[in-house]
């Protein structure tokens, strides 16, 4: 079995990584009643007790396995927290990094400061936790674009991990600010970052924040509102953190689940059996035909199940058709109206092929794919179903439906960078210059200007109306 | 017996997996002969299992535990991405501890176990990495250190509907590759075989058939595969020496029957309206003789639309039983038949790899294990070449 590695950067992507190993344990207690290690525990987990057999199993129980993950923070709040809360005895202290005065949302202080300062530091625990590998296919980083940690030491642990391991896939969870977000400077944070992860990653996760307000706010209004037979079943919806070992729920614990389901859901296949698996490196290579456009949208669904019991296949059907609904996507974007490159369907529970099968020619029709491209679906089938649900599905789509995003945060960039707002503050910083800046943009314009290049293809596409003929 | 079954990748597993329960595991079967006409007289299977990552066979672990022996067992971790460079080239710098050498070395074993070496049989898919590309060395390496003996290749084609985005690339190179290098291709299809699955769901008719009405699609997929094999393959009795020890040779004579030209190695267990150079019928339970005298030879002949210059278009071989079903008075009719239609598979997969390539997709991966555009292009002649040879009959 291969193993993965976790290096959460930044409050966002330690917030979101506390909640990850929660509810990483949570499944495992799920699946494994008897307490012993065994190879789907070893993708995620270290065995570092030998007095692991024990009846009666809980998440509590599975103290004695120790994740596999490296924390950084330049401020210490929140891994204090971790250590504080109910996780505390799940990490060691050789797998943190903090400092105390954090990076005040600049990308520069973040990656050339503390990237230069904690290099060091940062490569060994890196080669500490690979070293405990027997096999490392692939590293998660999870962080923000918006913030200064996150985004600026967070891509230079990147471009680290590229040098030190460049066999072993990068696969990242980007959080991307939303238009409203509070961080004045998150443009120039995320469009340096994104460069970062154009060059260094092999592919990349966006989710956005509203999106994950969204789903929140339907879920939670469909178990507030609604019929009185449409109740949720408990502990079953994405946002619901219940049966894990955290305490009282915190602000963003709903929002930070969704996106923890998110990597739940990839590693799957790799860690459970089923009958189509589908292994970390093949998502890269089947999904990425061309090196730089490396942007997945995820989707996933069902978003809750419905405490009535009866599952007809309707129910089965509609799930697949919801992987393509909007609402279920975790960033603001309209793929169906856009150019598919590729899409994977990573499908958990008792799902067959033929059903597999016969969504996919239901829904060809209706989702334009690029024209080499016509049956760019990858399929992977667990037969293990996350905790609540007895089946799901995650479909990851390459689409250029990215490129508005990127293009909103382009401009958003251009309208500070024009005035030099706050520009001196990056400016101060050493090693930082106007052609960092400068590159960046190119950089964002060429992938821009890659995607239109795609899009153009489309219109190919689309046959031309008949001419009317007049009756003579 | 004489054949080596090898399967390679989750494909080749998980189908060469029921192909076993059906062969080796059958309760009808006479206690006198051999518990499975593909075992060694110590009773282990002559099977090499040989994957890129442990989950298929952890699955199967209760099944295989007694039957095959340990050091055929060739496993490594992590999978080949789905990508044929990376089965077929492997890893950066993997020396003699790689897993094509155990695996080479795993057959090379099984192989002087054999009282009498007559070649191996290739479990696979086309579209995947593994299967294809580990699958297309696996085949030149064997064809290298056996030169007298033949393979016979069983290729899953993927689903055209799309099961990879890769599966175009994979099947053309691998395609390419074992048609040079092997002595016939069984080509199976997963969408017929699928649609066989569904329209055999809830038609409780024999054993056979309620197994494979109660399990999930991909086993009774692969079960319509196993026993397709399995009814051309198993010991007939037309072929077996008045000793009643049969050699096993059905696969060899599979192919010396149906594989006339060796430009044209591609056969089909379904009929179809195209013209055929060879067809061999293989009818089990003629316990009556009645196949000779029914219509079915002429029927086949007439459906085949055979070609002219192949005198003994239709060969045929039969047994009075029929292994494969429960009662004594069931038959089974498996026609293998080597025509023309495979064309429109093999240009389907040129024209799409064509596309691909012209796009310059996804050749950054190939690039990166070692296979450039000039490897595609001469895969896509080689096609072309085969497509043309069918075409000209």
């Amino acid at each position: 079995m291969t193993q993965s590695v976790v290096v959460q950067v930044g409050q966002c992507g330690n917030q979101v990584g506390c909640r990850f190993w929660d509810l990483a344990l949570r499944e495992h207690a799920h699946v494994n009643k008897k307490g012993v290690y065994d190879e789907a525990l070893s993708s995620f987990f270290r065995n570092v007790d030998s007095r692991c057999v024990c009846a009666g199993f809980t998440p509590s129980k599975m103290l004695f396995f120790s994740p596999q993950a490296v924390l950084v923070d330049m401020e210490e709040g929140v891994v204090n927290e971790i250590l504080q809360g109910p996780l505390r005895e799940v990490f060691d202290s050789t797998q943190l990094l903090t400092d105390v005065s954090g990076s005040g949302n600049n990308w520069a202080v973040g990656h050339m400061t503390y990237g230069s300062a904690y290099r060091e530091q940062i490569v060994d625990k890196l080669r500490r936790a690979a070293e405990h590998c027997d096999c490392l296919q692939c590293f998660f980083l999870i962080h923000s674009m918006g913030g200064g940690t996150g985004s600026g030491l967070g891509t230079r642990v990147l471009s680290l991990l590229e040098e030190e391991f460049p066999e072993v896939c990068r696969i990242v969870t980007s959080v991307f600010p939303s238009p409203e977000d509070d961080v004045i400077t998150s443009p120039y944070n995320s469009v340096l970052a994104l460069r970062e992860l154009t060059e260094h990653a092999d592919c990349v996760l966006p989710v956005e924040n509203q999106s994950l307000v969204d789903i929140v706010n339907k879920i939670k209004h469909m178990s507030h509102g609604g019929k009185p037979a449409s109740a949720i079943k408990r502990d079953s919806a994405i946002i619901s953190g219940q049966g894990g070992l955290g305490g009282a729920e915190k602000p963003f614990d709903a929002m930070n689940n969704i996106v923890a389901n998110l990597l739940l859901n990839i590693t799957s296949s790799a860690r459970f059996q089923g009958s189509l698996n589908m292994d970390l490196n093949e998502i890269a290579m089947n999904l990425v035909p061309f090196p730089r456009l490396h942007y997945l949208v995820p989707s996933l669904t069902p978003l809750y199940t419905l405490a009535d019991v009866n599952v007809p296949t309707r129910r089965l059907d509609q799930m697949f058709s919801d992987a393509f609904n909007k609402d279920h996507q975790l960033i603001r974007a309209d793929p169906k109206h856009s150019l598919y490159l590729a899409c994977a369907l990573m499908v958990r529970g008792n799902v067959q092929v033929s059903d597999l099968r016969r969504n996919i020619e239901r829904l060809r029709p209706s989702l334009p794919f690029v024209s080499w491209n016509q049956e760019g679906w990858k399929t992977g089938l667990c037969s293990v179903p996350p905790v609540g649900h007895s089946h799901s599905l995650l479909a990851l789509a390459n689409n250029t439906c990215v490129k508005p995003t990127f293009m909103d945060l382009q401009e958003r960039f251009t309208k500070l960078y024009r005035k030099k707002a706050y520009l001196h503050h990056y400016l101060h910083v050493e090693g930082m210059e106007h052609s960092v800046f400068s590159e960046a943009v190119t950089s964002l314009s060429s992938l821009i200007e890659e995607y239109n290049h795609l899009d153009a293809t489309k219109r190919r596409l689309m046959p031309d109306a008949p001419r009317l003929r007049i009756a003579t | 017996m004489s054949t080596v079954v090898i399967q390679v990748g989750q494909c080749g597993n998980q189908l060469g997996l029921e192909w076993w329960r059906l062969v080796a595991s059958d309760p009808g079967q006479s206690r006198d002969i051999l518990q499975c006409p593909f075992s060694s007289r110590d009773g282990k299977l002559a099977a090499v299992f040989i994957d890129s990552e442990p989950k298929v066979l952890w699955d199967a672990k209760q099944f295989i535990k007694n039957k095959v022996l340990d050091s055929s067992i060739v496993l490594a971790r992590g999978g080949r991405g789905g990508n044929w460079a990376y089965g077929y080239n492997g890893h950066w710098g993997e020396e003699n501890n790689g897993l094509l050498h155990r695996a080479m070395d795993a057959v090379r074993r099984e192989a002087e176990r054999r009282d009498y070496y007559g070649g191996v049989m290739l479990l696979h898919s086309l579209s995947g990495g593994t299967g294809s590309g580990l699958g297309s060395k696996l085949c030149e390496e064997i064809r290298d250190t056996f030169p007298t003996g033949h393979i016979l290749t069983v290729s899953v084609a993927p689903h055209q509907s799309g099961e990879s985005p890769l599966q175009h690339y994979n099947s053309l190179l691998s395609l390419a590759s074992i048609h040079r290098s092997a002595d016939g291709l069984l080509l199976f299809d997963n969408d017929k075989a699928m649609t066989f699955a569904q329209t055999l769901q809830g038609v409780p008719t024999g054993s056979l058939s309620t197994v494979m009405s109660m399990a999930g699609s991909l086993t009774v997929m692969n079960t319509h595969i196993a026993s397709c094999m399995a009814g051309l393959l198993l010991p007939v009795q037309s072929l077996t020496p008045t000793s009643g020890w049969s050699l096993g040779s059905e696969p060899w004579e599979l192919i010396r029957s149906v594989c006339p030209l060796p430009a044209a190695k591609i056969l089909h267990t379904t009929q179809a309206n195209s013209s055929s150079r060879a067809v061999l019928a293989v009818a089990r339970g003629n316990s009556d003789n009645s196949f000779h005298l029914s219509n079915a030879l002429k029927k086949l002949k007439k459906g085949h639309r055979c070609v002219s210059w192949n005198p003994f278009p239709i060969d045929h071989w039969t047994d009075p039983k029929n292994r494969l079903g429960d009662s004594c008075s069931s038959r089974l009719l498996t026609v293998c038949s080597n025509h023309s239609s495979v064309s429109r598979f093999l240009d389907h997969v040129v024209q799409r790899s064509k596309e691909m390539l012209r796009a310059g997709a996804y050749v950054h991966w190939y690039q990166r294990y070692g296979v450039e555009e000039s490897d595609f292009e001469l895969a896509m002649e080689t096609c072309s070449a085969i497509i043309q040879e069918y075409g000209s009959q």
